[in-house]
């Protein structure tokens, strides 16, 4: 009877033990708890500098601009929820060769990330 | 949530599958009705040789060219524990009883049960708080592990060990070349619950596997421990204080949770492994079962397929225990040797000892099993690291002062002791010292292999130790009345509780130093998404080259691209560049380190190496210098850099 009770205390145990960390890494994994976004190309290869912004972050509201050698040429601003990625598509811009072209991009908590291609 | 309950439950039903059924099917075969085992005994028995019979049933699945997938899988067991109930069934038809008796023990009292109930709750707790923080899959070993177990299930075969490496002269990723570090035991059971469940191996199960390894484990040298000093009157009390020592104490440090954490399977294993070996040579010796040596020589076959380290300690351990048997009972030693021979020379032992030179031979031979890998551990120690520790670095990294303290206290009452020349003593004698001695001076014993890996192995055979002269200096505190009354019952009963404090609190500060307080939980989530980014955006033509200095759970971004063990290629430590024993490749380091010298040019035209994963915080300006780099991905600790020419 004792050997049975020990067996059933040490599969009980294991059985909470399990259920709580495999919890926990789920709720772990969400990415929306942890407070970050992303900034890349959607072509990383290519001379597209269509881009997307991953966002988990409270924060909806980010502000991008695009600068050709240091020199702004287009900004704009773009809402994204929590959990969402707004993809944006730079129009008009032509004169790329032998030019440093950045996108930065600042979140409402004043966060900024850069990427860029040089052509 | 639901989604969490039906994985749980999926997960509990291959646990049961691959661990359980088939080592209970076998103990029915074997033993028919009337088992020579307690319940509890046959709990982790059964886990053990479920454990290695999945791998070898998969190893044969591979053998056949049978894809191994969820159905060959789980078909095959069912077809395992079919033919072991046809047997089952046979025995009772020809009433063939098995001759092996249980071993009866005396009863836990009410107050030593609950003793053993408390110590469970307050081990599995403290490991549970530990492991809370370091779920998240992100540690080195165990994201190599998982790529060999993933590379199972996606292939169907079992894998070849090899990996591309960087040609030194002409900077070019060589064709993939054999390699010895792992061992097939390591990952199938891995595969068989991912394809059984099909929860994925970026999660909590891999972990978790191996939390129940390591807990059954702690349950078997509880058991152990019992058997060991069964002719003791304190047998029950000194396993509940070796289970005081394993469990509670010294919970989490080296080889115990963080082995858990950080996927050191084949040790985890290997601990597990040699405690029930050495439980059933001692019940093969001291009741003459030939059935029982089958079973030690069936746990040990399983364990050359699943970690040569353990199996490597393990045969030091059984030389050791031989050697002191010899010693402490030489004149009788011609009866023993006829009586180990009348035991070894029956059907049962020699057909584990043919079915393991088939298996190694004709089915799967263990990779280390080649003089290269050989050659690497037997020999004059090649490292400053490999020279041994000291008896203090070992009580201060490993065992703890106190268990350190009380383990050679209890050693030297073994040996001193008019029990020695029983099985029972010589067992755990020739475990602590083996262990200690190839730890301590390595080179007398021609070992060459990280003596710190070898002293981990000490942990299981001191608390055993600890736990009998802890019972043992209290009993003869306690006892000292019915001879001479040296101590009255209420000093005995302080100096009790001072030890049980003085115990309990360098335990539980071993404990409280090793608790992860740095939760990185960002990072490896940063490190999920970029390596998803990656997957999504590159062709296996491009090269990808990550740091492993500064990203955390760098070693599971292979996981998303499967395209072989070393892709993407990694910039490793900085230490082993400089590697003064061999030469070493440099490409992995000059390209993230310094891209724009002409070396690492050579190195990016060699390798085609075209993206870069690093941390911007320590590796970003010498990229931005060049104009032959983009960087095309930016988050907080990873930036990607592509080279576009």
């Amino acid at each position: 009877m004792q050997n049975k009770i020990i067996i059933a205390t040490f599969i009980l145990l294991s059985i909470f033990s399990f259920s709580f960390l495999a919890y926990t890494e789920e709720k772990n994994k969400n990415i929306d708890t942890q407070n970050i976004w992303f900034l890349y190309f959607n072509n990383p290869k290519d001379q597209s500098l269509n881009f997307s912004i991953e966002n988990h972050t409270d924060n909806t509201k980010f502000h991008w601009e695009i600068l050709a050698n240091k020199n702004k040429i287009q900004e704009g601003m773009t809402a994204i929820k929590k959990g969402a990625i707004g993809k944006i598509s730079p129009t008009g811009i032509s004169d790329i060769a032998n030019k440093k072209m950045l996108v930065r991009v600042t979140a409402g908590d004043n966060s900024t990330k850069e990427i860029y291609k040089n052509f | 949530m639901l989604d969490i309950i039906q994985s749980q439950l999926l997960f509990y039903s291959a646990i049961i599958l691959v661990f359980f059924v088939p080592g209970y099917s076998l103990l029915f075969a074997v033993f028919g009705k009337k088992w020579p085992f307690s319940k509890l005994e046959a709990f982790f028995i059964s886990f053990g040789s479920g454990l290695i019979l999945t791998t070898f049933i998969i190893l044969l699945l591979g053998r056949m060219t049978i894809p191994i997938n969820g159905f060959s899988v789980v078909f095959s067991i069912i077809l395992f524990t079919f033919i072991c109930g046809i047997i089952f069934f046979f025995r009772q038809h020809k009433k063939i009883l098995s001759n092996e008796k249980i071993l009866v023990f005396p009863e836990f009292s009410k107050m030593q049960f609950i003793a053993i109930i408390l110590l469970l709750f307050l081990t599995f707790f403290i490991k549970t708080i530990y492991l809370k923080d370091t779920i998240l899959p992100s540690t080195t070993d165990l994201g190599h592990h998982m790529y060999w177990a993933k590379t199972v299930t996606i292939t169907g075969k079992i894998p070849v060990y090899a990996k591309n490496d960087i040609d030194i002269k002409t900077n070019i990723l060589t064709p993939p070349t054999p390699i010895a570090d792992f061992i097939i035991g390591e990952h199938l059971i891995f595969s068989a619950v991912n394809l059984i469940s099909k929860i994925d191996f970026i999660s909590y199960f891999p972990a978790l596997i191996l939390l129940l390894i390591h807990m059954m484990g702690i349950l078997t040298l509880f058991f152990l421990t019992r058997l060991i000093f069964k002719e003791y009157s304190q047998a029950n009390t000194i396993a509940i204080a070796t289970l005081f020592f394993i469990g509670p104490l010294y919970a989490l440090a080296s080889p115990q949770t963080k082995f858990v954490s950080g996927g050191v399977i084949g040790n985890t294993i290997g601990n597990f492994f040699i405690p029930l070996t050495i439980y059933f040579f001692l019940r093969a010796l001291t009741e003459k079962s030939s059935t029982m040596l089958a079973f030690a020589l069936f746990i040990s076959l399983g364990m050359v397929y699943t970690h040569h380290l353990s199996t490597f300690v393990f045969i030091f351990i059984f030389f050791f225990s031989v050697l002191f048997f010899l010693l402490f009972n030489f004149k009788e030693i011609k009866n023993y040797l006829n009586d180990w021979l009348k035991i070894f020379l029956k059907p049962a032992p020699l057909a584990i000892v043919f079915l393991g030179l088939v298996f190694v031979f004709f089915i799967y031979m263990p990779t280390y099993l080649n003089t290269k890998a050989i050659g690497t551990a037997v020999g004059t120690p090649s490292k400053s690291t490999r020279i041994g520790v000291s008896l203090v670095e070992l009580s201060n990294a490993t065992t703890g002062k106190i268990r350190m303290a009380f383990s050679l206290f209890g050693l030297a009452i073994l040996i001193a002791s008019r029990k020695r020349r029983k099985y029972y003593n010589i067992f755990i004698i020739g475990w602590a010292i083996a262990v200690l001695m190839i730890s301590i001076e390595p080179g007398l014993f021609y070992v060459n292999i990280p003596s710190n890996r070898i002293s981990d192995y000490i942990i299981f055979p001191f608390s055993i130790l600890s736990g009998f002269s802890f019972v043992y200096l209290f009993e003869l505190l306690k006892n000292s009345k019915n001879k001479k009354q040296l101590l009255k019952p209420n000093f005995v009963l302080i100096t009790f509780l001072l030890l049980f404090t003085f115990s309990g609190m360098n335990g539980l500060h071993q404990n409280a130093s090793t608790l992860n307080t740095n939760k990185n939980i960002t990072s490896v989530l940063e490190t999920y998404h970029v390596s998803n980014f990656l997957a999504q955006k590159t062709t296996i033509n491009d090269i990808i080259l990550k740091d492993h200095n500064y990203i955390a759970a760098d070693s599971w971004i292979k996981l998303y691209f499967m395209h072989g063990y070393t892709y993407p290629l990694s910039r490793g430590y900085f230490k082993r560049y400089d590697d003064t024993t061999k030469a070493r490749e440099q490409c992995t380091n000059l390209m993230i380190s310094v891209p724009n010298t002409a070396e690492a040019k050579k190195c990016f035209a060699g390798t085609k190496t075209d993206f870069l994963v690093v941390n911007p915080k320590f590796d970003s300006a010498q990229f931005l210098k060049s104009r032959d780099f983009w960087q095309i991905y930016a988050t907080n600790d990873i930036a990607v850099f592509y080279k576009n020419n």
